[in-house]
């Protein structure tokens, strides 16, 4: 009976461990399973070769600590705070639960843990308490392999995490050698508890709330870009309509000449239409509508600023990415390059390669007076942050929510930026 | 021993470039063909020209040596156009460059099918011929460099574009070549780590302590592995995937 016990608060202590590892970093495929099979074996005999003291503790942490790199990728950081927190919880549940306990039934807990079957129980039940925490915790917080964005918020968030272990390390030590947990101790970790989990919900809060404000930047840009497809296709009407108008006149001019016999007049006045432009000389046909009209409505404004443009696009009918966003994105990716363009007073080229093949390959390279990149991302030359440093952001966001792989470089006038963006969640994962 | 790369300035077995002109418009044609011949002239480079009205009349010898090829698209008085003269170019030379001149540009799939280098308006092709011309030259040149190596005291010439990749064994270096439907292999004594620093500016990453990889044979790279021309899947290095997997997008959207 202890035996099975035993082996399954090892097991539940297992997956509290990957639960709480998947929150924060990415597994390692195959590995992770093999690793987490082995953490178990491991777990398992602990309670029958040690007390259940702070060196059984230490020694769990650093079972967790070692084995999380053979299963997770990521920075070190990452991986010692999700052992702390693997290591407490359980521990912290059990040990909440044993003092709750006794305080409830008014009897010592070392009585309590004399009671065998009783202490069994509680063994047992404070196991999946941690466990069923660390899969609430997973389940409301951020999505497996999404890393956590700015270190500083990550350090700021760790602070009520690590006092609150260092009060409730203390009220251990001060209870150290008593057989009973004094009510006031009790309250306080009962407090500082549910104050940690408040703080986890209030993260999500925060993220939601910043998630919904990004969408919002999102929507307001799609509209924009809606707005401007409109002008540009009544733009399209507009002319069609005048060069409808204008053939129809030259074709009367011609049979009037030809008419009248003058056939010299006739050809020569066809050579002069040959020698005509239209304004609609180009186009692009990738057999996706969507993007065919966001390209040539990018490709007609560069043009209309005596930017060169070549374009490379395979069949694209079937690209499974989230329309709206695959407008933005192409959107953003072009108004930048023509922008970088316009401030140069010649060579303005752009160079737009959007290929489907085993992933979504697409590139943007335009020449550029010299930028900045920081930490591989372009720094805005505008002033309006909110509005206009959301262009080449929205681009990132977009690609990381599609787990894409990008960069953005320059090199010798040259701003390049290109991307593959997976065509599914497996696909993302491998 | 160390090995070499070997800069060919135009391509092997003709003393001159082969270029190909084709154009239904007679006068246009005319013009093409002098303004072609001025700027290979200026460049001080040998070429020499052939014009034709029509695809028909293009001998298959010339498709087959053909190194520079200038197309219309569009032959209205023709149930071909100028992407069907790419496509049998194309078949015949993987490497030979192709470049449309038309009154009306179509970024198509047909386009990267047939790997168009340049599309230009008859309108603008005064200013830019030059500036195609020497780009054509230098695409022309990177495709057909070669490294040579040294087998049981031959020496051996491999072209860089037919290199799948070289793997390292101990202190063997073995090429993966393709010749025709298959794989030939030829083994050299090279460090991996001389080979990579020879070869990066010529479109070879190191996915992997083993493996010097030919970029253009990639189908995929994913952090587990590369999926190579003819489906030879290699290992790759977890640790410096990241930063070799930049390089790659990089290097793919400059092609």
């Amino acid at each position: 009976m202890d035996t099975m016990i035993f082996l399954a608060c090892a097991g539940t202590d297992v997956l509290t461990f990957r639960a709480l590892y998947c929150t924060l970093l990415p597994r390692r495929g195959r590995l992770h399973l093999l690793c987490l099979c082995g953490l178990w074996a491991l777990l398992s005999p602990l309670p029958f070769l040690m007390q259940p003291d702070i060196t059984a503790l230490i020694l769990q942490f650093f079972l967790y600590f070692c084995s999380s790199f053979l299963a997770f990728r990521g920075k070190w950081w990452l991986h010692l705070l999700a052992a702390l927190v693997s290591t407490a919880l359980p521990w912290l549940s059990v040990n909440v639960l044993l003092q709750g306990t006794a305080a409830f039934f008014s009897i010592r807990t070392v009585e309590l843990t004399l009671r065998r079957q009783n202490y069994l129980v509680i063994l047992l039940t404070g196991h999946f308490f941690a466990l069923l925490i660390a899969w609430l915790i997973r389940r409301l917080q951020m999505p497996e392999g999404r890393k956590l964005s700015q270190l500083k918020w990550s350090l700021l968030a760790l602070v009520l995490p690590l006092v609150s272990l260092v009060m409730l390390g203390v009220i251990f030590l001060a209870h150290l050698g008593r057989n009973d947990l004094s009510e006031l101790a009790f309250f306080s970790c009962c407090v500082l508890i549910a104050a940690n989990t408040a703080m986890l919900f209030l993260l999500e809060a925060i993220e939601a709330s910043t998630k919904k404000r990004q969408e919002m930047a999102l929507l307001s840009q799609q509209l924009q870009i809606q707005t401007e497809s409109i002008w540009a296709l009544e733009k399209s009407y507009r002319t069609q309509r005048q060069a409808t108008h204008d053939f129809q006149r030259h074709l009367q001019a011609l049979a009037t000449l030809l008419s009248a016999g003058e056939n010299q007049a006739a050809l020569e006045y066809v050579q002069q239409l040959q020698g005509l432009q239209t304004t609609r000389i180009f186009s692009i046909n990738s057999h996706h509508p969507i993007v065919d009209a966001v390209l040539n409505q990018k490709h007609q404004a560069a043009r209309e600023q005596e930017i060169e443009v070549q374009m490379q696009v395979n069949n694209l009918s079937q690209v499974p990415l989230e329309l709206s966003r695959l407008v933005v994105l192409l959107s953003n990716l072009l108004d930048n390059a023509i922008e970088a363009c316009l401030r140069l007073p010649s060579e303005r080229v752009i160079r737009c390669n959007i290929l489907l093949q085993e992933r979504l390959f697409l590139s943007v390279s335009n020449t550029s007076a010299p930028v900045t990149l920081v930490d591989g991302q372009l720094s805005t030359v505008k002033t309006d942050q909110m509005e206009h440093g959301y262009g080449l952001a929205t681009v990132c966001r977009i690609l990381k929510q599609y787990g894409a792989e990008y960069i953005f470089d320059y090199t010798e006038g040259w701003f390049h930026f290109a991307a593959e963006i997976p065509l599914s969640d497996y696909d993302a994962q491998r | 021993m160390a090995e070499q790369i070997r800069l060919s300035s135009f391509p092997t077995g003709h003393p001159e470039l082969q270029v190909l002109i084709c154009d239904d418009d007679p006068k246009f044609l005319a013009w093409e063909q002098e303004a072609t011949a001025t700027v290979f002239h200026r460049m001080g480079a040998r070429a020499r020209i052939f014009a034709y009205g029509c695809g028909e009349s293009i001998p298959d010898g010339l498709v087959n040596t053909c190194d520079i090829a200038i197309l219309d698209i569009d032959f209205p008085r023709k149930d071909y156009n100028g992407m069907d003269i790419a496509r049998r170019l194309r078949t015949a030379q993987r490497d030979s460059v192709i470049i449309f001149v038309t009154n009306y540009i179509e970024y198509a799939p047909e386009g990267y099918e047939v790997q168009a280098f340049r599309y230009a308006l008859k309108s603008e092709i005064s200013q830019k011929l030059a500036q195609y011309l020497q780009l054509a030259i230098s695409q022309l040149q990177a495709a057909r460099r070669s490294l040579q190596i040294r087998i049981s005291g031959e020496y051996i010439e491999l072209l860089l574009d037919d290199i799948l990749y070289i793997e390292s064994q101990r202190h063997t270096a073995i090429a993966h070549v393709r010749r025709g439907s298959g794989v030939k292999t030829y083994s050299f004594y090279s460090a991996l780590s001389e080979l990579e620093e020879t070869l990066a500016e010529q479109g070879f990453l190191r996915v992997h302590k083993s493996y010097l990889v030919n970029m253009r044979h990639i189908q995929t790279y994913r952090c587990k592995e590369a999926v190579l021309t003819g489906g030879i899947a290699l290992r790759v290095s977890e640790k410096s995937y990241g930063e070799q997997k930049k390089k790659y997008l990089l290097w793919k959207g400059r092609q």
